[in-house]
């Protein structure tokens, strides 16, 4: 996208990401996606009069991680609030969420950025109850209330966003934290990580906010980005021609690639925020907080970056390699085990990746351990396997777990290397076809492929073709 | 303090609650009277008083993260006005979206 130059876009994400909690945050109904409608609630999901919430331990917990991952400052009592509206999936009349007194305030998430990393600054994180679910059908509206009462953590950013790519960053970075510290496990798809925007444009150079839209229902990488050029342009359009950008939420739809504006969406003062009588003032103690500091892991970036210093990866690899925290840990004792970093970063990147995808699995569901992994590289570098012979073995080992040497036995796939076997059979191969080697000696280079040919059949593919090409070729030009 | 039509009107809207005309101009009075009542908590000197959102001083008390079986659909379903395919069924809702 590109808006004519001399404009720029100033774009803040609110981020809503499911909480990895096993019960929903005021009382004790599995979480879950999916199942049969309405059947994981309660009186107090349902809203029922005189049904009382208790806040689940575990949401402050993974919040305060997130704040403390992020550099938020994590207040000690943060303050539950009641927001107020109508609507059917929300059978209580108001959501209990967070006002003025947010569990975490400030804070960055950071992206890589030219080489470097640059700060996306957070106004906040808040603990909130999610929704229940709607479905629009032809003259009524259905609701299944399972989703109601699950625990979100909402993480608002700063107008600090210069571009779509930008915001797709952010959220990536933000997505990939989440994940890295088990808090949520991002899905897009199944609606536990959503987005909304706030999207502005004004000139270059200009300090000033210009008049923002916000932009709801941003519900994957591509609608993210999309959906911030499509309204950028439109206000630059709307500018140009000399109109004024009116305050507007917009809802996107990914089908259509365009936004359409929501009717009586209210603003701020017509949700009545007060603080929530049904509930004491939360947060941690001090102590608790930092316990959960201590056990806090280094971050993707830091990790990332370790990779390419300690490992010599690009950016690239070690990118890929950051995306988990199961992944990089393995990668790390992988590199140690077979001593050789860019041999495991290959293999990881390219036949393991692809065993991974082909069987959905994650990496640490695999009975594949990193020492055995290496046991296999050292194999194929020092010849032993051939290329071919070793995506066999990590497939039966990923199968059946085992180590490569027992593999390589039992599927007889040692590579046939010493030299004095390969001569015998170079020569008895030779010995065998006389025409051949007179035509070959005759000029019909294209021949060779044919001796390499009648070599692998003999050894069942398992000969070192590099050591065999060698060896006829000093038979045959003799 | 005065309660003007349009105000009303948001309030109606945001209530959802269509009132007949006798009925406004009664509740206009009696919210007037009302706010006016709470007005006089704006003469009380709080300066110097921290605020504060609870009158408990309790310290708060949580949840340990363990499910619990709900109480099932069918029970869940049994208040319903209107049931549709294990759902509560509600009248159309068209051109608004989810809030959270």
């Amino acid at each position: 996208m590109s808006l004519p130059s001399g404009w720029e876009m100033v774009i803040g994400l609110e981020v809503h990401a499911q909480i990895h909690t096993r019960s929903k945050i005021f009382c004790a109904c599995p979480t879950g996606f999916g199942g049969e409608a309405n059947s994981r609630t309660c009186p107090v999901c349902l809203g029922m009069p005189g049904a009382l919430p208790v806040l689940n331990r575990r949401v402050l917990e993974m919040t305060a991680l997130l704040g403390l991952a992020l550099g938020s400052r994590v207040a000690l009592r943060s303050q539950l609030a009641r927001k107020n509206y109508f609507y059917p999936d929300l059978p209580k009349g108001y959501q209990i969420s967070q006002y003025d007194q947010p569990l975490c305030e400030g804070g960055a998430v950071e992206i890589p950025f030219e080489g470097g990393r640059r700060k996306i600054a957070l106004t906040r994180i808040h603990i909130e109850e999610d929704a229940g679910k709607n479905i629009h059908l032809d003259g009524r509206s259905l609701v299944d209330l399972n989703r109601c009462g699950t625990a979100l953590a909402e993480i608002v950013s700063e107008p600090d966003m210069r571009s779509p790519d930008e915001a797709r960053e952010y959220l990536g970075r933000l997505r990939q934290l989440l994940l890295w510290l088990g808090i949520s496990d991002g899905n897009m798809e199944e609606g536990s990580l959503r987005c909304d925007a706030n999207v502005s444009v004004r000139h270059v150079g200009d300090t000033e906010l210009g008049q923002r839209t916000e932009l709801k229902n941003l519900n994957s990488f591509r609608a993210v980005a999309a959906a911030l050029a499509f309204e950028a342009e439109r206000q630059v359009a709307v500018l140009e021609s000399g109109g004024k950008v009116e305050k507007v939420t917009l809802l996107w739809d990914a089908h259509e690639k365009r936004s359409r504006p929501l009717r009586g969406k209210e603003e701020s003062k017509d949700y009545r925020y007060f603080p929530e009588p049904d509930l004491l003032p939360a947060g941690l103690s001090e102590g608790e907080l930092s316990t959960l500091v201590a056990g806090l892991p280094a971050s993707p970036l830091d990790r990332l970056d370790s990779l390419m210093e300690n490992h010599d990866l690009d950016f690239y690899e070690a990118d890929i390699l950051t995306r988990e925290r199961a992944m990089v840990d393995f990668f790390e004792l992988l590199a140690e085990a077979c001593g050789d970093s860019k041999a495991a970063s290959r293999w990881m990147l390219g036949e393991l990746a692809r065993q991974l995808n082909d069987r959905v699995q994650n990496i640490e569901d695999l009975k594949l351990r990193p020492d055995s992994l290496a046991e296999l590289i050292v194999l194929e570098r020092d010849g032993k396997l051939s290329g071919l012979a070793a995506k066999s073995v990590l497939e039966k080992m990923l199968e059946e777990g085992g180590s490569a040497n027992e593999w390589m036995e039992r599927l007889d796939l040692a590579q046939l290397s010493d030299a004095g076997e390969l001569a015998n059979l170079v020569k008895s191969v030779l010995e065998a076809n006389p025409k051949e080697v007179e035509r070959y000696r005759g000029g019909r280079k294209k021949l060779f492929g044919f001796f390499v040919g009648e070599i692998m059949s003999a050894t069942k593919g398992k000969a070192d073709p590099k050591e065999v090409g060698r060896l006829l070729r000093e038979g045959l030009d003799a | 303090m005065e309660i003007t039509d349009k105000l009303l009107r948001e309030i109606e809207s945001l209530a959802r609650l269509p009132l007949q005309q006798d009925e406004r101009e009664s509740l206009r009075r009696d919210l007037s009277r009302i706010l006016d009542h709470f007005e006089s908590l704006a003469e009380l000197d709080l300066q110097g008083i921290e605020p504060s959102s609870h009158v408990a001083q309790a310290e708060p008390f949580y949840r340990d993260d363990e499910p619990r079986p709900g109480i099932g659909s069918k029970i869940a379903l049994s208040g319903a006005a209107e049931i549709e395919d294990g759902h509560f069924r509600v009248p159309p809702i068209i051109g608004e979206e989810e809030h959270a």
